[in-house]
C-alpha cells in the first residue's frame, strides 16, 4: 500500500471520526442544554411527580398543544365540577407523539382525555418521523429513542445554535419561558403580553386533511381505549379580529360538527366562543396563549359541556 | 436525484455496496460499464417513472440518430439540424409548451398548464445535442450503445450539470472500471463535503432566514438586501451541487468540469461567465456563437445579446429570464472597470453590485413587483435614511436579524477564503483540515427541512 493510499484511508476515518463526534456533541446539547427541551423536561417532571400522588379515581386529563398548556387551568375545573383533573399540555413543535404518549403514561381507567390543539396538528401520519423538538424530548424524558431519531434530535440547526449563542453572550434568558411561571395542577403562564391584534382568517382544513386527521383522531381514541380511557377533542380558543369573530365562530362550529360526523369513537364538546374570542385581555404572549385569569375564564366556561360529555359516555 | 436527501445516499450506498460484493465474488469479465448503466438509471428511476421514461425518449432519439447519420456519405445540414429539433422536442414541450402558447396564443392549452419538467431534461438534452453535433461536425467515430448510454446518464451529473463534451467524458466512460481507489474516494469525499457545506449550511440556511424578512419593494436597502441574500443562495445551492457531483464522479474515478471558480472573485462579466456554471457557458459558445460567427462576425455585440437571451430563457421560460440573459449580454459588452483607472478593489464592488442587481430580474417573478424594485433602487431619492431605519422593522425579531447577519458573515468568509487559492480554486475549502470543521458544521447548522436545488428547475 502506498503512503498516499494509507494517509487517504487515515482521513476518511478521521472525517467518520469528526461526523461521529459531532453527533454525540450534538445529542448532549439535546438533552442536556437545549433551552427549550430543558424547560419541557422539567415540566413534565414536576407533573410526574404530582401525577404519582394521584388517586383512582376518574380523573379528566387535559393535553394538547400549548393551546392547553397555557390555556387550561385544572384547579378551577375541579373546583367547579368536583372531578379531579390536571393539564398535561406540551407544544405543536414537539408533536402530537410526546404529550399524547406522556398523557396516556398518566392515564388509569376510567380517565377522560381532552385533547386540545390546532387540528392541523393532527393532520399527521402515525408513522411519521418525530420533529427536532420531539426527538429531543422523548430522548430527554426516556432516554429511548432510534437512531433516526437521535440523529434527529441531535442536529440543532444554525439558526437556533447562533440565537442561543447570542442570548448566553448578552446574558439574556435562553427561552421565553421560566420554571417559576409552572403552577401546580399543570397549568404554564407568562407574564409577556404583546400588543397584538386578533387574526383574521378562521383556520383552513381541506377536506383531505379532515380525513387526515380524523385517521389521527380514531388512532389516538383506540390507544386510549386500550389504557381505559375515553378520549374527547376541544377546539382550542383563539384571538380574532371583532371584524370576522361571528363568522369565524360559525366556520369552527361547523368544523366540529364535519368532525364528530367523521371520528364516532371520540367526543367532541362545544368550545367556549365556539374557539373565537376577540377580548385581547383573555390573551398572553400569542394569539392562543391565555393569561391566568384567562385561562381561568375559558375553564370555567368548558366545564359545565366536558362534564355533560363525561356523563353521557 | 437530490443530493441533499439522506435516501439519494442510501440508495448509491446499497447500489455501490452490491457492486462491491459483485466484484468480490466475479473478478473477471464482471461487465463494469453496463453495472455504471444500471446504477444511473435505477437512480434515476428512483426520482420518478416519468423524468426515465423522458430521458430514454431523448437518448433513443440521439442514438438512432447517431447511428442514421455515422452511415451517411455526406450529411445535408438540413437533416442534423432536424435531428436537432427533435432531441429539443420534450425540451419546448415540457419546460416552455405553456409559456410559448400562452404568449404566442395567449391561452395556453390544459395539458401544457402545471406540467412537471422532468429532472435534468435542460442538461442532458444540451448534453446529448453536443455529443451529435461533435461526432457529426469532427467525422468521430460513432461509439458503442453503451458507452453512449452512459456518457449521457452518468448519475453524478445528469440532473444539473456539468455539461460534459464528447472528448472529456466518453473516453472515461470507454475505460470505466469500479475499483477502491483510496485517494480517488478522500479526493472525491472532500468535494463532497465542500458541496455539502455549502447547500446544507449556507444556502438552507439563507432560504429559511430570507424567507423570515418582509420586503417592502419601496425599500431600496432592502432590496439590496434581498438581492444579496439571493445571490449567496444561488452560488451557494449551485455549486454545492456541482461540486457534490464533482466529488462522487472523483470518487468514482471520472474527471468532470470544475463547474464554478471562484464567480464572486471577478471583476468584470466577461470573467465572470468564464467561472460561473462553466459548462454551459461553454456549450453556448461552442454550439451556438461560435456557429453563427463567433467574434468574426460583423454583428458581434447583436450576437453576444441575442446568446446571452438564449442563455437566460433556458434557465426558466418566462421574460424575467430573456431579460436577465440580455442585461448579462450588455454587461459583457462594456469595457471592464479598469479600463476606467478605478482602484480594482472598487471595480470588485462595482462589478458585485452589479451582479447582485441582475439577480433580481433572475428571482422576482412577479414583473409589477420587478419593475417597483428596479424603480426603487434606480431612484436616487428613495435612500432615505427613514428607509434606513426600516431595515430593522423587516426583521420578525431580534434574533432573525441576528441570525441573518451571521449566515451572510458565514457567506462572506466563505467566499473570502476562496480568495486564499484563485489559482488551484476551492485549495483551502477543500483543505482536510478545514473539511473536518465543515463537517462540524454540516451536522450542526443543516435546517431541519431542505429546498430541492434551485437548478433542478432549470
Amino acid at each position: 500500500m502506498s503512503s498516499s493510499t494509507s494517509t487517504s484511508k487515515k482521513w476518511l476515518l478521521f472525517y467518520l471520526a469528526a461526523l461521529i463526534l459531532t453527533a454525540g456533541v450534538g445529542l448532549i446539547y439535546a438533552t442536556r442544554f437545549e433551552p427549550e427541551t430543558q424547560f419541557w423536561t422539567k415540566i413534565f417532571q414536576q407533573r410526574r411527580a404530582e401525577m404519582a400522588r394521584r388517586s383512582d379515581a376518574p380523573h379528566v386529563l387535559f393535553t394538547g398543544d400549548s393551546a392547553c398548556a397555557f390555556g387550561i387551568d385544572a384547579k378551577v375545573f375541579t373546583q367547579e365540577s368536583g372531578i379531579p383533573s390536571f393539564n398535561l399540555g406540551g407544544t405543536r413543535q414537539m408533536g402530537i407523539e410526546i404529550f399524547m404518549e406522556e398523557t396516556l403514561r398518566q392515564t388509569k381507567k376510567g380517565d377522560t382525555i381532552v385533547l386540545i390543539c390546532n387540528p392541523k396538528l393532527l393532520v399527521k401520519a402515525e408513522s411519521a418521523p418525530l420533529t427536532k423538538a420531539g426527538a429531543q424530548m422523548a430522548l430527554a424524558l426516556s432516554g429511548e429513542s432510534d437512531l433516526s431519531e437521535k440523529i434527529t434530535a441531535s442536529r440543532p440547526g444554525f439558526n437556533h445554535l447562533i440565537t442561543h449563542g447570542a442570548k448566553l453572550g448578552l446574558h439574556r434568558p435562553a427561552f421565553a419561558y421560566q420554571i417559576e411561571n409552572y403552577h401546580p395542577g399543570g397549568l404554564v403562564t407568562t407574564a409577556e403580553r404583546p400588543q397584538q391584534s386578533g387574526q383574521n382568517d378562521a383556520f383552513e382544513i381541506s377536506q383531505s386533511d379532515l380525513i387526515s386527521a380524523s385517521h389521527s383522531l380514531t388512532y389516538w381514541a383506540e390507544r386510549c381505549k386500550v389504557a381505559g380511557a375515553t378520549l374527547a377533542y376541544l377546539i382550542p380558543l383563539e384571538l380574532t379580529s371583532q371584524e370576522v369573530v361571528e363568522k369565524n365562530r360559525e366556520f369552527k362550529d361547523a368544523f366540529r360538527l364535519d368532525f364528530a360526523a367523521q371520528v364516532s369513537s371520540v367526543k367532541f364538546p362545544k368550545s367556549p366562543q365556539q374557539g373565537c374570542s376577540s377580548d385581547s385581555s383573555l390573551f398572553a404572549d400569542t394569539l392562543f396563549h391565555l393569561t391566568a385569569e384567562g385561562a381561568a375564564t375559558f375553564t370555567r366556561e368548558l366545564t359545565q359541556d366536558v362534564v355533560r360529555t363525561i356523563q353521557s359516555q | 436525484m437530490n443530493f441533499s436527501l439522506p435516501t439519494f445516499w442510501l440508495s448509491l450506498f446499497a447500489g455501490l455496496t452490491f457492486i462491491w460484493l459483485l466484484t468480490r465474488l466475479i473478478r473477471q469479465n464482471l461487465p463494469h460499464r453496463w453495472l455504471l448503466a444500471a446504477l444511473s438509471l435505477t437512480l434515476l428511476g428512483l426520482e420518478s417513472a416519468l423524468t426515465l421514461a423522458v430521458f430514454l425518449s431523448v437518448f433513443s432519439v440521439t442514438y438512432l440518430a447517431l447511428r442514421w447519420l455515422a452511415r451517411q456519405k455526406k450529411l445535408p445540414p438540413l437533416f442534423i439540424a432536424l435531428v436537432v429539433v427533435l432531441q429539443f422536442l420534450p425540451l419546448l414541450f415540457f419546460k416552455y409548451g405553456n409559456f410559448l402558447t400562452s404568449q404566442v396564443l395567449s391561452e395556453a392549452p390544459d395539458l401544457l398548464r402545471d406540467l412537471i419538467i422532468p429532472v435534468g431534461l435542460s442538461f442532458y438534452t444540451f448534453q446529448m445535442v453536443g455529443l451529435l453535433v461533435d461526432t457529426v461536425k469532427d467525422h468521430l467515430p460513432l461509439p458503442s450503445f453503451l458507452d453512449c448510454l452512459n456518457f449521457a446518464s452518468f448519475f453524478p451529473q445528469i440532473v444539473a450539470g456539468p455539461i460534459e463534451r464528447r472528448s472529456d467524458l466518453l473516453p472515461q466512460m470507454e475505460r470505466f472500471r469500479f475499483q477502491l481507489d483510496w485517494d480517488s474516494i478522500e479526493r472525491g469525499v472532500r468535494w463532497v463535503i465542500l458541496g455539502l457545506f455549502m447547500k446544507l449550511t449556507l444556502a438552507e440556511n439563507i432560504a429559511a432566514e430570507s424567507a423570515a424578512v418582509t420586503i417592502d419593494p419601496g425599500n431600496p436597502f432592502l432590496v439590496w438586501l434581498e438581492c444579496l441574500f439571493f445571490s449567496f443562495r444561488i452560488y451557494n445551492d449551485f455549486a454545492g451541487y456541482s461540486f457534490i457531483a464533482y466529488g462522487i464522479a472523483t470518487a468514482l474515478g471520472v474527471k468532470l468540469t470544475l463547474n464554478f471558480l471562484s464567480p464572486y472573485w471577478t471583476t468584470n462579466f466577461r470573467d465572470f461567465w468564464r467561472h460561473w456554471h462553466v459548462s454551459l457557458s461553454q456549450w453556448f459558445r461552442d454550439y451556438l456563437y461560435i456557429p453563427l460567427g463567433g467574434n468574426r462576425s460583423t454583428w458581434r455585440p447583436t450576437l453576444i445579446l441575442l446568446v446571452f437571451a438564449t442563455s437566460g430563457i433556458w434557465h426558466g421560460a418566462g421574460w424575467n429570464f430573456v431579460f436577465w440573459g440580455a442585461l448579462h449580454g450588455l454587461l459583457v459588452l462594456l469595457p471592464p472597470w479598469t479600463k476606467f483607472r478605478i482602484p480594482k478593489p472598487l471595480a470588485w464592488g462595482l462589478h458585485l453590485s452589479l451582479v447582485a442587481f441582475t439577480w433580481l430580474f433572475f428571482f422576482e417573478r412577479d414583473s409589477a413587483l420587478l419593475f417597483e424594485k428596479v424603480t426603487t433602487l434606480l431612484n436616487p431619492m428613495t435612500y432615505s435614511p427613514e428607509h434606513l431605519k426600516a431595515i430593522m422593522s423587516a426583521f420578525p425579531n431580534r434574533s432573525a436579524m441576528f441570525a441573518s447577519g451571521a449566515i451572510l458573515a458565514l457567506c462572506a468568509l466563505a467566499v473570502g477564503l476562496e480568495g486564499f487559492s484563485l489559482k488551484k480554486p476551492y485549495a483551502l475549502l477543500t483543505h482536510r483540515f478545514t473539511c473536518l470543521v465543515m463537517i462540524v458544521l454540516i451536522y450542526l447548522f443543516q435546517p431541519a427541512t431542505y429546498h430541492e436545488f434551485i437548478y433542478f428547475n432549470f
